[in-house]
């Protein structure tokens, strides 16, 4: 009977030890340029930038994922949150892992996820990140920031290097940005409270778009099919104007009214330019109304 | 390299009835003009090669439909140069992500001539894709900015904006 | 910088741009590529056009729609035979080119979708078939306007976009 005894003793042991979290708590040097890979598919991800030398990663994990694995070396570190692939993904609930990765502020980061939000601060080298239904926020960055996801929202704020983000469904919100920006979306709202920016391209096909920013001597290109437009832009700006609806309304507080593109055709546009005018603004949609305001 | 007109007219007629020796002559007379567009709008001799070829099937293709009214020699001019920017338009997205770094060498054009050549070329390959396409069209093929805008389906004011910045980035390559 | 110095370097662009060679050797014959894709004789497009774009059309309905099941089924057309007849026959051979290249971009996530069904949650497979849908229903928007106004040139360049919009999506929403 002591043979049943230990056998009960260990299943009773492996199903504790399977529904315990695992607590993490590792660390790495790394250079202070390294370039980080991270992947987390469910669960959450804090990247932050410090003073520090080294990479820390603390956090819990679930009872369904496999290992951390920390790979590379000081110059390219890949950490990864391992879940075994089974077959009925939809079927079960993960937990993943919450993870918070500390990294020297200098280091490019490359970070996926497919529900995992992702969070990142601090980090002044180029950052990628994408997910699937996560949101993924960024805060002030100071180089390129490249931010994608499916679902949900992406948010950068602060930066003047430049910043591409895209979504799917999920709004985009940009804030305190500068430089060159590029969004794009398909139903997804786009929000864009910029500082001087040079380059700016909107994209967005349902979703509406707002933007507010200093441009001087760039361009800014907004497209939407269906979405509305809201545009704000310094009341001095010089610049080359260009706005065309084929069945949205125009209201232009910076030049003459819209008119007719064509006697036989319907749709609108108004072409004008104002001051040096070396700025140039398009603006373009489809069923989606544009309204150009000074501020 | 290019024949004379009267022959290069039989050569068209020949090859509109299906003479492929006649399209081989046609090829070889005007590879190095197409390639040469080619290489320098997508700043990737692979690519290059592989619109080039491209463009001559086209070509083939649609040889009843030249009409004789252009060129030839800019007929398939327009036509290679709609196959490169259908491709770079299907890439764009790819390109911009996966190949953003700075080519490592600069394409391989016969510079031997001119050392700032070199420069020139290699700087025109590092040009973002749409600047370089504006720059490429207007500064070496001699396109009007309106023509550039409806191919590019930019305002004539944003390339202006490109080949403004691309001519500026170029300058500061050529000083260095 | 000042203005003549400004102007002194614009010239020196030009100057170096000039000296630049036109014609470029490909590094190897792309020749007998070409001649390995010349099939048939040139065919006269005014004659059998109409046809073959019908047939196209109706080829294209075997592509499309169910990326909206994640499910490699077909997509029913959103362009009418009639509409694309309608607006006149060169814009429609160029629409049905890029058509062809967003079935090919739709053909490829259906199958990557189908694939990786399994790694994708279920909110994010929810946004892409909606987006998915709200790309198609604006691209559907400007076909039934464009069938209305023929001639309208914003409305074909909107179609043109909306093309490669929807490509675009497709190829980028592949690698999700």
């Amino acid at each position: 009977m002591r043979k049943t005894t230990l056998w009960t003793l260990a299943i009773l042991f492996a199903a504790v030890a399977a529904r315990a979290e695992q607590s993490v708590n590792a660390t790495r040097s790394v250079a202070a340029d390294a370039t980080i890979s991270i992947e987390n598919v469910v669960g959450s991800l804090t990247i932050i930038g410090s003073d520090e030398t080294e990479l820390r990663v603390t956090g819990t994990m679930g009872d369904d994922v496999e290992e951390l694995e920390i790979s590379g070396d000081a110059d390219e570190l890949s950490i990864e949150v391992v879940i075994p692939d089974d077959d009925n993904w939809q079927g079960k609930r993960k937990v993943g892992a919450d993870l918070e990765i500390r990294v020297p502020r200098g280091v490019s980061l490359e970070v996926e996820s497919v529900s995992a939000s992702i969070d990142i601060s601090g980090v002044s080298g180029a950052i990628e990140a994408g997910s699937v239904s996560g949101a993924v926020t960024v805060a002030g960055g100071s180089s390129d920031v490249e931010v994608e996801s499916v679902s949900g929202a992406v948010s950068v704020t602060g930066g003047s290097g430049s910043i591409v983000a895209e979504s799917v469904s999920g709004a985009v919100v940009l804030e305190g940005v500068a430089g060159d920006i590029e969004a794009t979306t398909v139903s997804g709202t786009i929000k864009v409270d910029a500082g001087a920016v040079d380059d700016v391209e909107l994209e967005s096909v349902a979703g509406s778009i707002y933007f507010k920013g200093r441009l001087t001597d760039g361009t800014l290109d907004i497209e939407s099919h269906s979405g509305n437009v809201e545009v704000l832009l310094p009341a001095d700006l010089g610049a080359e104007f260009e706005l065309e609806s084929f069945s949205g309304r125009i209201e232009n507080a910076f030049g003459p009214a819209a008119r007719r593109s064509d006697r036989y055709e319907p749709g609108v546009s108004v072409e004008f330019s104002t001051g040096s005018g070396s700025a140039d603004v398009s603006i373009e949609t489809f069923s989606g109304n544009i309204v150009l305001k000074k501020y | 390299m290019i024949a004379p007109r009267d022959s290069q007219a039989d050569l068209v007629r020949r090859a509109r009835s299906g003479d492929v020796d006649a399209f081989e002559e046609l090829y070889r007379g005007h590879v190095g003009r197409i390639y040469a567009v080619s290489l320098r709008m997508v700043a990737d001799p692979a690519l290059a090669e592989e619109l080039t070829q491209e463009a001559f099937v086209r070509a083939w293709r649609k040889l009843a439909s030249y009409r004789g009214t252009s060129a030839f020699s800019t007929w398939l001019h327009r036509l290679a140069v709609n196959v490169v920017l259908d491709a770079m338009r299907a890439r764009r997205r790819w390109r911009e992500r996966f190949s953003d770094a700075p080519l490592a060498r600069p394409p391989a054009a016969p510079v031997r001539d001119h050392p700032e050549a070199l420069d020139l070329e290699r700087g025109i390959a590092q040009l973002p894709p749409r600047a370089r396409a504006v720059f490429v069209l207007h500064e070496i093929e001699g396109y009007k900015h309106r023509e550039i805008a409806r191919l590019l389906d930019l305002s004539v004011g944003a390339c202006k904006a490109h080949l403004h910045r691309a001519r500026r980035r170029l300058r500061e390559e050529l000083e260095r | 910088m000042s203005d003549h110095d400004e102007v002194r370097a614009v010239r020196e662009l030009r100057a170096a741009v000039e000296r630049l060679p036109r014609e470029v050797r490909p590094a190897r014959d792309l020749w007998p590529e070409i001649a390995g894709r010349l099939d048939e004789r040139p065919r006269d497009q005014s004659a059998a056009g109409w046809w073959r774009l019908a047939a196209a059309v109706v080829l294209m309905a075997g592509g499309l729609f169910a990326a909206t099941n994640l499910a490699p089924e077909a997509r029913s057309p959103l362009l009418p035979v009639a509409a694309v007849a309608e607006a006149g026959s060169a814009m429609a051979a160029a629409h049905l080119r890029q058509r062809d290249g967003v079935l090919h971009a739709h053909n490829d996530l259906i199958a990557v979708a189908a694939q990786r069904r399994g790694r994708l949650d279920a909110v994010g497979a929810a946004a892409l078939v909606a987006g998915l849908a709200d790309l198609e229903r604006a691209t559907a928007e400007i076909e039934a306007a464009l069938a209305d106004s023929p001639r309208d040139r914003r409305l074909r360049l909107a179609l043109a976009a909306a093309y490669r919009r929807e490509a675009g999506w497709t190829s980028r929403l592949a690698r999700v």
